[in-house]
């Protein structure tokens, strides 16, 4: 296969590896593997084919209409209802963005030694700088890639001679093992679903999909990197998970850190495999947090009609930059109240839940509109699978609030 | 008059959501509450003490990094003095809360020492040397769970 085709896919790993392993998702499918072994694999299954459905319109509307979907959702609902969802996935993104800055940085410790706080400024600056001056093509390729490395744990699963028939088992039960209660495995599981389906996902991705300039013509090159991508950011997160379970489970240690996280591959591969496992994360850490930098930047200038994208210079594309550089420093001074990047996205997991529906019923009523899509609107299939997974957004938006505080947020 | 009943129903929703709060902060602690504290604590040190004992073994077997085991023991040695004052800052209500008192506290001194030692291994035969109080402190607060968990 030609590489240009195969690098046109590195959108949808680096979006899916955003969405699917940031440094919350990393320490929450450890946490739940460590907990519950693999029982809430069926949830990784679940938000797979969620952001799969979604992410195809989403890609679908960018490649057809040329614009991105906060830019439609505006002009499609108005300026209130698009207001309301701009606060909402805003709050979130930001909070994600600091989470993520907080989790190269812990990368970075776990690397060097050095206390995370200490990185912290360096980090935050190199993120800023490579979202102004280098290439969008260039961040998604290198950070999507890297984030691949994060395969050692998926290969390390096979390493650690796991008791595979127990596993197989933990996987086809859809309840909470014996110690667990289902207040703490259904809060988990909406934490899980939530972190597949997070709201700035879609909006990076058909931004995106406008900075590679898609047109009609990509719709392959859209869908390919919604069916490549996605599932292999769902096969990454499910390594952490499986080899927490396999390392973590049996020994009923369960799992709050970074550190903990990537110790599986050092038991499998040794220095190197951790070496890996911890340049994965880097990678990908950095990549949701260029991921959420960006989108904080697209969905305030999307919103309020401002000239955006990194394909546009920076002089031309001022207030949009502004916007960044702004998120990141909120970020930063988040962070320097000491607060834990781990517990910070763990909480935003659960509170993104409730402000699912405000991202995706926008989204389905903008891909049903032929005033916009013509004749690529959404098929009996699309809408069906959009419909049920609505009607789960909404369930786990529900259910969000009430579990968090019968279980004390997991506790 | 439509905004003087709103005024009136949202200041009474206050009114009741600051008397909860206040009631919730400063209700005496209960053999429940004190028992909920102590377990926690006690699943908070073993966590800290296993993650310890794993690493630590990697890092003999040369599976894992220096700067990587720092980082680990950092964030046990961060855990379990996290677990440690949330205990301490308990008061036992009665004889048998007491009693747990005095089974768990003296637990996380040793797990604390027994992380002291494993931080402060200079070489791999005192790291293997570091890694036997931090099993026993393990397997006494796991012991400590299956007793009251």
């Amino acid at each position: 296969m030609n590489p240009k085709r195969l690098l046109a896919v590195t959108l949808g790993i680096l979006t899916a590896i955003g969405g699917f392993v940031d440094i919350g998702d990393i320490v929450a499918t450890s946490e739940s593997g460590a907990r519950f072994g693999l029982a809430h694999t069926w949830v990784l299954l679940v938000g797979v084919v969620g952001i799969c459905v979604y992410a195809e319109m989403a890609g679908r509307v960018a490649a057809v209409s040329t614009r991105p979907v906060f830019d439609l959702v505006r002009e499609r609902l108005g300026p209130r209802v698009a207001l309301v969802n701009l606060a909402g996935s805003y709050l979130i993104t930001l909070a994600t963005l600091a989470a993520e800055i907080g989790g190269v940085a812990l990368a970075l410790q776990l690397l060097s030694g050095t206390h995370y706080l200490l990185w912290m400024p360096a980090v935050a600056f190199t993120l800023w700088l490579a979202l102004w001056r280098v290439r969008f093509e260039t961040l998604e390729r290198v950070f999507g890639l890297g984030g691949l490395t994060l395969v050692v744990l998926v290969v390390g699963v096979f390493w650690l001679s796991p008791d595979m028939p127990a596993l197989r088992e933990q996987a086809l039960t859809f309840a909470p093992p014996a110690g667990e209660n289902w207040p703490t495995y259904s809060f988990m599981a909406i934490a899980l679903f939530a972190s597949a389906v997070t709201p700035y996902e879609v909006f990076f991705f058909s931004s995106g999909g406008v900075e590679e300039r898609w047109t009609r013509k990509d719709l392959l090159v859209a869908r390919v990197n919604v069916f490549v991508g996605f599932p292999l950011g769902g096969l990454l997160a499910f390594g952490f998970m499986a080899t927490s379970a396999i390392v973590f489970h049996p020994v009923d240690v369960e799992v709050d850190t970074l550190g903990q996280a990537v110790l599986p591959a050092g038991l499998a591969f040794g220095q190197v495999g951790l070496g890996l496992a911890i340049l994965g994360v880097f990678a990908a850490t950095f990549g949701a947090a260029m991921e959420t930098g960006l989108s904080a930047g697209y969905t305030v200038a999307q919103y309020f009609g401002w000239s955006w994208g990194k394909y546009l210079r920076p002089r031309r594309a001022a207030r949009f930059h502004t916007v960044v550089l702004v998120s990141i420093l909120l970020a930063v001074a988040a962070l320097l109240t000491t607060i834990d990047p781990v517990q910070l996205t763990e909480y935003m997991l659960v509170f993104s839940a409730v402000v699912l529906p405000l991202t995706y019923v926008p989204i389905l009523i903008v891909a049903n509109d032929r005033g916009y899509l013509g004749d690529k609107v959404n098929g009996r299939l699309a809408n069906t699978l959009g419909v049920i997974y609505l009607v789960v957004v909404v369930a786990a938006a529900v259910a969000a609030l009430p579990l968090i505080v019968m279980t004390g947020m997991g506790g | 008059m439509g905004a003087r009943r709103w005024a009136t129903g949202v200041a009474i929703v206050l009114a009741l959501v600051w008397g909860g709060a206040g009631y919730l902060v400063t209700r005496p602690t209960t053999f429940h509450d004190y028992r909920v504290t102590a377990v926690d604590a006690a699943r908070s040190a073993y966590n800290a003490l296993a993650t310890a004992r794993i690493a630590g073994t990697a890092r003999l077997d040369r599976r894992v990094t220096e700067p990587y085991l720092e980082s680990v023991l950092a964030d046990s040695r961060e855990a379990l003095a996290g677990a440690a004052k949330r205990f301490a800052g308990e008061s036992p209500p009665d004889a048998r809360t007491a009693a747990m008192r005095d089974e768990l506290g003296p637990m996380l001194v040793r797990a604390s020492a027994a992380l002291d030692g494993l931080e402060n291994a200079g070489d791999d035969a005192a790291l293997r040397a570091a890694l036997g109080p931090v099993a026993e402190a393990a397997d006494e607060v796991d012991g400590f769970l299956e007793a009251h968990a």
